[in-house]
């Protein structure tokens, strides 16, 4: 579908050309139809011809309003549409020339330099690169002998579109606008000339109220002359034709202006090639112009045609095509203030920097007495003449000249420019499409470099910023040294009767032989809660008046931590028969040495014998079942013995006491298996046998 | 009279009121310390792990009041008023903890931190030195040490503690993402890369990180790569308003100006009084040409935010090209008195 689609556009594109290439002289046998009309066209373009032939601006224009007439009877004469097309290249609105090139080409031309000028209507139109495409293709259709004379020019062509390209592609920042039609008029309107403060403006025109009322032979055209207008509160007002003496019922045109606005340069064209009058204001009146001043070195043969004063008005720029000292046709030379000779000294070219081989024309020295503006075919023009601008270093050397950009210049002549003091105002004339007629005054507003817009952003830089993290850290708990304690407590009661004893209870660091403390169980209860704190091996004794005393023994470990033990004791009479564990003798691992630990249970009992001194006692010493029972019964005798002879030693008699070996005879748990009940059984006791 | 009292409290325990009197006469036996501090304490912390955080701060009191140089009791209590927000209350306790162990790193890292939350970053920079040369090491206090001394601008110091917090710590994705923001302070737009880079490779979840990346890739005119940086951080948090403003910039950057605005309205859904983003759609219809649009644009920055001086300078440069000199130049010199330099210069064409 698409494909068809395609299909029928390139036939109906193909159509349309081939329509469009039919070439259609103006030949009676082609309209025959329309005698009248075609009688008319012809005469239209008789008229039109005669101006062509001429070959100035003015003809061309004039010749335009013929050619168009002739042109509307028949569109399609190649012929005719090339000479429309060179009409209006070689007058004011040029860009339109291409439309016509391009037709006079597919009508099928025969002129040998059309590619020359499609490429120029390109180039006039900013198409850069279709203008140089056309450019070299022209080269080469050239012989070489026309290529040797018109080369150089091509390039240059080829080379301003090189300059327009990157101009374009950089546009300055400017508003342009006409000055309106309060100063402009139907008629050329140019060379605006401003004072530096910008309150008054003296311009060139060509409208109906000149001096004289006259026309110019050549254009038809009123002659030039020369007008005022004065800006009050930022408007110009009616402009005012200047009258005499500064206008004449010939040409009459504006040139330059001082910067206070009292002196004024004026351009005379019938005199010697073209020379520069100065005029004064004094009061309210212009004096005559005359080049008194200017004579000898100023005014010469040669074509003088624009003037600028410097700020202090002790110099003088000026234009001229003199070949004394020139780089190529018209230069730029400047001339200073002979105090003594009260004339113009002699003109030095201002140098290389400004000056080309081409022209340079419309010279503006700025008040500011450093910045000179001109125009210029050569620099980097891209095309005709752009404006240009130097400054002065501060050894007085200029500065590389500045093309003052697009859309100020174009590739069309762009000259005759003048700028305020502030530099942000300038004035020049231009033939554009939408203007009062033909050449109007605009005024340039130079916005400078492009203002850069800001832009507001944000970050979060700062992570903790934007996301804080709760870091409540906390030191850790300490160690509690938790109690390491047994609890050891019950009821101490009378073995026979089950009776509450108030006893004391007697606590014994073994290993220190030292008695830590004493208290007692309530005589009422006979309950009793004593505290052991961990890490020693205890010895406890329970006393109480006319019983035997009880032993406990309590190992517990440092490691130990809180514990209860209930330990109901039962507290026997003295009377025959009672007896007592040891429970806190301790003898050396399968020996009958006692240890020392065991000497406050041994006291106890010494306390016991002497308190009862006529108590007779029975130690007995009892193993567990483990071993032989020879050496269980030697053993357990020669503990029993031991225990004997300490108390004989401590001084008891011997006759109160006995002793015997029982080995595992009575055990307190009998069939003993787990080592606790073991050592239970293994012990040494007493009983009161008398 | 204290172990009297200890041991009152361990028989009552065991034994209940009825031999508390015989209990009494076996006071020579209770050897345990004074441990009622201790006990308090470690119920504080209990307490403060459960986020009981008044009866915490009972606990630590209690524990002062049994001992009055217990350090840690006072750091802990300061702890808990850090996280109830009482931030004066906090101080003065790690001022305490402080004064009674001289040599209490993490007291006075807290303690800095404390006064780095309450603006007092002189302090918390003091704090954080003593901190570290009493050994506390951890890489937070190189971190919140690094912090300050960016906000200070001292952006090569910060960056030197953010790389001791990455030393201490080789999975601070904070550290990491603030030393980037470091380098790119210091224009060193390749090692912030890198360092927001390793940031999202430790923690690909931090939303600002990706909105970092893609700023610090806009430095370098990596406007696509950034586009997708600030994506990423709006998949982190749809509503990261900073992020589409943003994006929107880098669009911007590439002359997307459409597609610009369309980011800057999302910012702008998301905050509707977010005034950097009405600016931005101010430039991005400038950049069209539409210069009443972006005036109407400015107009709400400026109703939102009446300082906001580059919004001014925008808008001025919107009506010059509207040939209202006027009221550029009344918005240029508003702009120049809000300290937008720029606009001074602008302002400066409008006497002729």
């Amino acid at each position: 579908m698409k494909t068809l689609k395609n299909i029928a556009v390139f036939i109906l594109t193909f159509l349309a050309i081939n329509s469009f290439s039919q070439n259609v002289e103006f030949d009676k046998d082609n309209f025959k139809n329309d005698k009248d009309g075609f009688k008319k066209a012809m005469g239209n373009l008789k008229q039109g011809d005669e101006y062509y032939e001429m070959q100035s601006r003015g003809a061309y224009i004039l010749a335009l309003d013929f050619y168009l007439e002739a042109n509307r009877f028949n569109p399609n004469s190649a012929k005719l549409n090339y000479k429309i097309g060179r009409c209006y290249e070689g007058s004011m609105q040029k860009s339109k020339c291409l439309e016509y090139f391009k037709k006079a080409q597919s009508l099928g031309t025969g002129e040998i330099d059309i590619k020359y000028y499609i490429a120029r209507g390109h180039h006039l139109n900013l198409e850069f690169d279709e203008a140089m495409e056309n450019y070299k293709a022209y080269k080469n259709v050239l012989s070489p002998k026309e290529l040797q004379e018109k080369r150089k020019n091509i390039d240059k062509k080829i080379q301003e579109c090189k300059n327009g390209k990157i101009l374009v592609q950089n546009p300055v920042r400017v508003f342009i606008d006409n000055l309106g039609g309060t100063v402009n008029s139907i008629y050329p309107d140019y060379s605006p000339l401003i004072s530096a403060d910008e309150s008054m403006m003296i311009f060139t025109s060509r409208r109906a109220d000149t001096y004289g009322g006259g026309s110019d032979p050549g254009d038809q055209q009123y002659f030039e002359d020369i007008y005022v207008t004065y800006n009050i509160d930022g408007i110009w007002q009616t402009p005012k034709n200047m009258g005499k003496p500064l206008n004449t019922s010939n040409n009459d045109a504006t040139v330059g202006l001082s910067p206070d606005g009292q002196q004024l340069f004026i351009f005379n064209g019938k005199e010697g090639g073209g020379n520069i009058l100065m005029c004064e204001l004094k009061g309210e009146e212009w004096s005559k112009p005359d080049d008194g001043t200017l004579k000898k070195y100023i005014n010469t043969d040669y074509h003088e045609s624009s003037a600028s004063f410097s700020f202090d008005g002790k110099t003088m720029y000026f234009v001229s095509n003199r070949p004394d000292m020139s780089f190529g046709n018209h230069d730029i030379y400047y001339t200073k203030w002979d105090e003594e000779k009260e004339r113009w000294g002699e003109p030095v070219n201002i140098g290389s920097t400004i000056n080309t081989e081409y022209e340079e024309e419309g010279v503006l020295m700025h008040p500011d007495g450093r910045t000179i503006y001109f125009s210029s075919q050569g620099h980097n023009s891209m095309g005709g003449y752009d404006i240009f601008k130097s400054e002065m270093d501060d050894n007085g050397n200029w500065g590389t000249p500045i093309n003052l950009g697009y859309p100020i210049n174009t590739p069309d002549d762009d000259v005759f420019f003048v700028i305020n003091a502030s530099g942000k105002r300038g004035y020049y004339s231009s033939a554009q499409d939408g203007g009062n007629g033909s050449y109007d005054i605009y005024v340039i507003t130079f916005l400078g470099p492009e203002k850069p817009l800001v832009q507001s952003n944000e970050d979060n830089l700062i992570a903790s910023i934007a996301n804080p993290i709760s870091e409540t850290v906390i030191e850790e708990s300490v160690e509690i040294k938790t109690t390491r304690l047994t609890i050891l407590k019950g009821t101490i009661t009378d073995g026979f009767t089950g009776t509450p004893i108030g006893a004391s209870i007697e606590i014994v660091d073994n290993e220190k032989n030292q008695v830590i403390s004493v208290s007692s169980s309530n005589s009422s209860t006979g309950k009793y809660l004593v505290s052991l704190p961990s890490g020693k091996n205890y010895g406890i004794a329970v006393k109480a008046t006319d019983y035997l005393f009880h032993s406990e023994n309590f190992n517990i470990p440092a490691a130990t931590n809180y514990q209860e033990i209930v330990k109901d004791i039962q507290l026997n009479k003295m009377k025959i028969g009672s007896s007592v564990i040891l429970k806190n003798v301790f003898f050396d691992y399968a020996k009958a040495t006692l240890r020392p630990e065991s000497y406050p249970e041994l006291d106890r009992l010494y306390k016991l014998m002497a308190d009862f001194p006529k108590a007779k006692i029975k130690v007995t010493g009892h193993t567990d079942s483990r071993g032989s029972v020879t050496t269980n019964t030697r053993l357990s005798n020669d503990r029993a013995q031991a225990v004997v002879q300490y108390l004989i030693d401590k001084g008891i008699d011997k006759g109160r006491l006995q002793f015997e070996g029982m080995a595992a005879q009575k055990p307190i748990v009998p069939n003993a298996k787990t080592e606790d009940q073991h050592q239970q059984n293994r012990r040494v006791e007493f009983e009161i046998i008398e | 009279m204290k172990k009297g009292l200890l041991s009152l409290f361990f028989m009552a325990l065991v034994f209940g009121s009825t031999f508390a009197q015989e209990a009494d006469k076996d006071t020579t036996l209770v050897i345990a310390e004074n441990q009622d501090a201790e006990i308090a304490y470690n119920r504080g912390i209990e307490n403060f792990k459960n986020k009981q955080l008044q009866q915490a701060i009972s606990d630590f009191t209690e524990a002062i009041q049994h001992k009055a140089d217990f350090s840690k009791a006072y750091f802990n209590r300061g702890s808990v008023y850090v996280e109830l927000n009482r931030v004066s209350e906090a101080i003065s306790d790690f001022d305490m903890a402080i004064q009674h162990d001289a040599s209490f790193g993490n007291a006075y890292y807290s303690r800095g931190r404390a006064k780095q939350n309450s603006n007092d970053n002189e302090g918390a920079l003091s704090d954080f030195d003593n901190a570290i040369n009493n050994g506390f090491k951890e890489a937070n206090v190189y971190y919140y040490r690094g912090v300050i001394k960016f906000q200070a601008g001292q952006y090569e110091d910060a960056k030197a503690d953010f790389s001791l917090a990455i030393s201490a710590d080789r999975q601070h994705a904070y550290a990491y993402n603030d030393r980037g923001s470091a380098n790119r302070k210091l224009e060193k737009y390749d090692d912030a890369i890198s360092d927001y880079k390793m940031a999202i490779s430790i923690d690909g979840k931090m939303a600002f990180t990706y909105n970092n990346l893609g700023s610090a890739l806009r430095k370098k005119e990596n406007y696509k790569e950034a586009i997708d940086q600030f994506t990423n951080a709006i998949k982190q948090k749809s509503d990261y308003y900073m992020a589409y403003n943003n994006r929107g910039s880098a669009k911007y950057d590439m002359k997307d100006y459409e597609g610009a605005i369309k980011d800057f309205e999302e910012a702008i859904k998301i905050k509707s009084d977010y005034a950097y983003a009405y600016n931005n759609i101010g430039t991005a219809k400038m950049k069209l040409k539409d210069y009443e649009g972006a005036i109407k644009a400015f107009d709400k920055a400026i109703s939102i935010d009446s300082n906001y001086g580059y919004a001014y300078m925008n808008r001025g440069n919107a009506k010059e090209m509207l040939r209202d000199a006027k009221g550029a130049c009344a918005d240029w010199n508003k702009a120049a008195e809000l300290n937008v330099n720029q606009a001074s210069s602008f302002a400066e064409d409008c006497n002729f």
